[in-house]
């Protein structure tokens, strides 16, 4: 007998329990590189939901099936809803089942067979609400420019409700934040955001919601290209931002929204303003307002400078001092032009005394002349008023004569 | 600060004390008016401040209640689920 093992190169081993083959058999398979880490593409079939949230299916290609097992925490996360006859590229680990001692695939994520498809639905949803005209810019609300209660739909962990948080509360302190705690991935994600964007727009206090979550695959976004999800977008009475994943990243959602933000960051920029700009803007808005104030007081001043200036040059004891100064000077220009006109006067009158002093005939009886008068003491000018034996005067330089005219010559 | 301006926004408020600040430079006015447009503009100025410095803003979280009802809670970013 051992001879024979030893030939065959089996070790003889007393007998196992069916529980310790299957144990064993589950190790081996864990241990190996290919098993424990494997991509499987096939054929949905016999696909069942158990009540757990656990699925169980089968996939097959033409000549094969494997069982496969997909647990509910892995199951959230899908996408779409899957469904019998799909094609699927199932990503997990083979391993044993002990109890009936079947080994299965554990499927931790499944790829849809192709982006293609996700990204067919999505084009096709996006031009049927393009047609119907929901992203026209008519329909986007106006955000309001300081918001009182931003509501929030996203993971209440990650980091996009950090950065949301941090951003808001860095910019504009008093601003009140209330976050609905969503899934932001897989199937259930959509009715989840759903509930929770209707609660915060029935809420009276919220003025501005933002929704979303950080990056992700195409498939980890896909649940903000629902068209529920879209429609209830478009009927919410409160302005909301979309911020989903990236900024390369376009969902139905943000072509929805009144606001598209890239990131959640950017998002939390975009809905309410820099606190210290404000405060600056305001402030040196407040010192223009003092400062035109103090302007127009001395614009006032002034002006009632300017009347007090003019009351004092029309004081009328002012100008009653200065018409005494006009009359006197007045008068000295009066006076001095009387002494001017005399003087003329004066000068004018030696000259004609000087005149007058030549026309002297006193001066020709100084030179041997006489003056001829008749008996009535007329001047003789011409021998025609004489005649003979008249009596003529002569008067010469000292004395008188009466002389008898004897003859008279008459010079023609 | 009367009722009125209490609704007023905070854009509207601001918007109001720049045409305050042009009408006061524009020197058109009486002084009377201007003793008036500089009050209105001090307590236009206030207004808006006091937007800008109110308390703390809250973080609050709602969470489901069994009975389909939610409750508020302080938000303290320790929450237990799934993270994405």
């Amino acid at each position: 007998m051992i001879k024979e093992v030893i030939i065959k190169g089996v070790i003889k081993i007393k007998p196992l329990k069916v529980s310790e083959l299957n144990n064993y058999i589950k190790k081996i398979f864990s241990s190996d590189m290919i098993l424990s880490n494997i991509q499987i593409e096939g054929e949905i079939s016999n696909f069942k939901k158990h009540i757990s949230g656990h699925l169980y299916f089968s996939l097959k290609d033409n000549n094969s099936l494997i069982k496969c097992v997909m647990f509910r925490g892995d199951a959230l996360n899908i996408v779409s809803n899957l469904a019998e006859g799909q094609k699927i590229i199932a990503e997990g680990y083979v391993s044993i089942y002990e109890r009936n001692g079947e080994y299965q695939l554990y499927i931790k994520k499944i790829k849809d067979n192709g982006v293609g498809e996700l990204y067919e639905a999505y084009e096709n949803l996006k031009i049927k609400l393009e047609n119907e005209g929901l992203f026209e810019s008519r329909f986007k609300k106006e955000l309001p420019f300081l918001p009182s209660n931003i509501g929030v739909v996203t993971s209440p962990t990650g980091a996009a409700v950090h950065d949301i948080i941090n951003i808001i509360n860095r910019r504009f302190p008093s601003c009140k934040i209330t976050i609905y705690p969503s899934l932001v991935q897989g199937m259930n994600a959509p009715k989840e955001i759903i509930k929770a964007l209707k609660f915060l727009d029935n809420n009276e206090a919220i003025d501005l919601i933002i929704v979303g979550r950080g990056g992700g695959s195409m498939e980890d976004l896909f649940c903000f290209n629902d068209e529920d999800l879209a429609r209830c977008i478009f009927n919410l009475k409160t302005p909301i931002i979309s911020a989903v994943g990236h900024e390369t990243d376009f969902t139905i959602a943000d072509f929805i929204s009144d606001l598209r933000a890239p990131t959640p960051s950017a998002a939390a920029e975009l809905a309410v303003p820099d606190v210290e700009h404000l405060s600056h803007n305001l402030n040196s808005l407040y010192y223009d307002l003092k400062n035109s104030f103090k302007k127009h007081l001395r614009y006032r001043e002034n002006s009632i400078n300017i009347i007090k200036g003019e009351l004092k040059y029309n004081n009328p004891y002012l100008k009653l001092r200065n018409n005494r100064q006009d009359l006197d000077m007045l008068l000295k220009d009066f006076v001095s032009s009387t002494d001017n006109n005399i003087n003329e006067k004066f000068k004018s009158l030696v000259s004609l005394e000087n005149k007058l002093q030549l026309l002297n005939p006193l001066l020709a009886l100084e030179n041997g002349y006489g003056i001829l008068t008749n008996k009535d003491g007329d001047i003789i000018r011409s021998v025609e008023s004489l005649k003979l034996n008249d009596i003529i005067n002569i008067k010469i330089k000292n004395g008188e004569l009466k002389v008898i005219l004897k003859e008279i010559k008459k010079e023609s | 600060m009367d009722m009125e301006e209490k609704k007023l926004s905070y854009e509207d408020a601001f918007k109001q004390l720049e045409d305050i600040v042009e009408k006061l430079e524009g020197d058109k006015s009486s002084l009377n008016e201007s003793v008036e447009l500089f009050k209105k503009g001090v307590e236009l100025y206030k207004y808006c401040n006091n937007l800008l410095s109110n308390a703390e803003g809250e973080v609050k979280v709602l969470l489901d209640n069994s009975n389909d009802s939610l409750i508020e809670l302080d938000f303290l970013g320790e929450a237990e689920g799934d993270s994405f």
